[in-house]
């Protein structure tokens, strides 16, 4: 966890702060990771009815409809849909492909361009990897799919998913 | 017209608001687009304004995220197939992002006037409903 609130490097956390090797260190991280991953991303995958059910929707749609009418948009006119949640795609970016001491010289992965492409995105001349996130007007995450190649925009990634997104809005969204 | 007009017009048929990069569909919208041809519809400026400063919100999570968690824009440690763990923490990260709203609001919460209900890391963890 502090490490992945601070953000230094594991050197500098094993010798400073909790005083063990690196490699303890990095199998700790690793395991506390894969640990809250396994067991807890029931919560942000796939439990957009949980929300729904506990009225988060309505209550962000009244959010939302008063910032709407604060942001100059008539009262008396006409609603055209209730929006209720935000979707957007977040860019994460990361290092060169197969960079990293575990692979050097000159048949690296590293060297493929194939394997550079298909992790590199033009726009943002980064690599990387993207998350489709679906947000309320509380804040909260409710939804998340990825990651996916940052290659890929918003809609290629929504249409990876959509056949998910058709199965949740049959099931709560009517 | 009132929100609670607003919301029986709708039959809570509630949808996913995305920017310009989305189609609309049945449950995902976006700005209406002007077509061509067509004459201006000042209804639909208002609304495309509107909802142009509430979308903003979903990018300020995404900054409350990237500074609570500084590891993920320490670029050099998210080694694409090199570390096993760089696809999950992303993941991670978002879910401790919601357990921290949860306990002490945010930006977006406070943006829109929301106030987080008691017991929601009990509840939201526990899968359970509210009472």
């Amino acid at each position: 966890m502090y490490e992945l609130v601070s953000g230094e490097s594991k050197y500098k956390i094993a010798t400073n702060v909790f005083g063990r090797c690196y490699s303890e260190q990095s199998r700790a991280f690793t395991w506390f990771v894969k640990h809250i991953f396994r067991n807890f991303k029931c919560l942000i995958y796939r439990n957009l009815g949980w929300w729904k059910q506990n009225d988060f929707w309505r209550l962000s749609y009244e959010g939302i409809y008063r910032k709407l009418v604060l942001g100059g948009y008539s009262p008396d006119a006409a609603v055209p849909y209730a929006p209720a949640l935000f979707i957007d795609c977040k860019c994460s970016a990361t290092e060169v492909v197969g960079g990293g001491p575990a692979e050097e010289g000159a048949n690296s992965r590293r060297w493929d361009p194939d394997i550079q492409r298909s992790f590199y995105n033009g726009w943002k001349s980064i690599h990387g990897l993207k998350h489709q996130t679906v947000d309320d007007a509380f804040g909260f995450t409710e939804d998340i799919e990825g990651p996916c190649s940052l290659r890929r925009n918003d809609l290629a990634v929504l249409r990876i998913r959509l056949s998910t997104i058709i199965y949740i809005a049959a099931l709560y969204f009517n | 017209m009132g929100i609670e007009q607003a919301g029986v017009q709708l039959r809570n048929r509630y949808v996913i608001f995305g920017d310009s990069a989305y189609k609309h569909q049945d449950h995902i919208r976006t700005y209406k687009k002007q077509v061509a041809g067509e004459p201006r519809d000042p209804l639909r400026s208002a609304w495309n304004h509107a909802m142009k400063s509430t979308r903003i919100s979903i990018e300020w999570n995404y900054g409350n995220t990237a500074s609570h968690f500084k590891y993920m824009a320490n670029q050099a440690k998210m080694k694409l197939l090199e570390s096993s763990t760089v696809t999950e923490i992303y993941v991670v990260a978002t879910l401790f992002r919601n357990f921290h709203v949860g306990c002490y609001d945010c930006q977006t919460s406070n943006y829109f006037n929301l106030e987080i209900p008691n017991f929601f890391l009990e509840n939201y963890i526990n899968k359970t409903n509210f009472n």
